[in-house]
């Protein structure tokens, strides 16, 4: 199972895109502005791509690993490192620990790269949100009836005069 | 214990999605009550940030949004948990229709572990009353 924003990553264009592998602090700055990798970090938001889809893209890109010669797809592993970077999602920081923890000469590069994403992930503030109404005592609410442009009278949710508080309490 | 670095209330907070900076847009001053004495603030979003030692065992806090209006004493609060994580906590609340009914001043405070932080205030004025406009440009002292 894989999916084709990351199927891309291994194709021969992006690996043109991506040309010498930089040292890499510079390495990681340069894929965070091609657009692919833009997309696979959406693509990763929303939840198109999954925890399969990584492993699966994975275990396609090592699959012409050899000791001693550099993984072609080293960029490929390098983009996903920088796509993931601010992912929340648990995969995601595992992705970037088990490439960060690998002492493989043939894929140093990435390794490094993932370092480097790890270090900025970590420096990054980690948000929480709380979306809440304002709550309104229920015998404070009332639900007025507005007209709306067609001229038929409906009571709901409409502008801000749907749900007024009164002070005095004489709804 | 983390340290606050701000904490400041809008209108609406925007966040890039690459690199999690965050844009806080309008933030709340002043709110002229409408000509029969009450008004809505349609949304409300506190933004609050904070560093935490860099060793320090990770451990869960609970901040709170106290929201006082113009007339009362005991404000409304909003709990929330902020996960173990990095070096930095961000908390945003996101409060919608907070109904003003009264000039005088509304009040956003910020809790950590229930130990007040930080306050915002946002002045509330009668129905007619313009808000504090700048100085004419004759009256701006020069550069």
């Amino acid at each position: 199972m894989n999916h084709s924003f990351l199927n891309q990553l291994l194709s021969e264009p992006f690996r043109a895109e991506v040309g010498f592998l930089l040292p890499p602090a510079a390495l990681r700055r340069r894929l965070q502005r091609l657009s692919l990798v833009r997309d696979v970090h959406l693509a990763v938001r929303v939840g198109i791509v999954r925890c399969e889809h990584v492993r699966a893209f994975v275990t396609e890109a090592t699959r012409d690993f050899r000791a001693g010669e550099l993984l072609p797809n080293e960029a490929a592993l390098a983009a996903l490192a920088v796509a993931l970077e601010t992912c929340p999602q648990d995969f995601a920081e595992q992705y970037l620990l088990d490439l960060a923890k690998l002492k493989l000469a043939e894929v140093a590069t990435a390794a490094r790269v993932s370092r480097e994403c790890l270090l900025a992930r970590y420096s990054r503030p980690k948000t929480q949100t709380l979306q809440r109404a304002f709550p309104v005592p229920p015998d404070r609410v009332r639900v007025e009836r507005v007209t709306t442009r067609r001229g038929t009278r409906r009571t709901g949710y409409e502008a801000s005069k749907v749900v007024r508080f009164d002070a005095a309490g004489s709804c | 214990m983390p340290t606050l670095e701000f904490f400041l209330v809008c209108r609406a907070v925007t966040r890039d999605l690459f690199t999690d900076e965050i844009t806080l847009s309008g933030v709340l001053e002043d709110i002229v009550l409408e000509a029969d004495g009450m008004a809505q603030l349609p949304s409300a979003v506190a933004v609050a940030a904070w560093n935490a030692e860099p060793k320090s065992d990770p451990t869960d806090l609970q901040v709170m949004l106290r929201i006082t209006r113009p007339g009362e004493t005991k404000g409304l609060t909003f709990p929330m948990n902020l996960a173990k994580g990095h070096n930095r906590y961000r908390a945003i609340f996101a409060i919608s229709g907070i109904p003003l009914a009264e000039p005088g001043e509304l009040l956003f405070e910020v809790l950590l572990n229930a130990e007040p932080c930080a306050s915002h205030r946002v002045f509330v004025h009668p129905p007619g009353s313009a808000p504090p406009t700048p100085p004419f440009p004759d009256e701006l002292p020069p550069i």
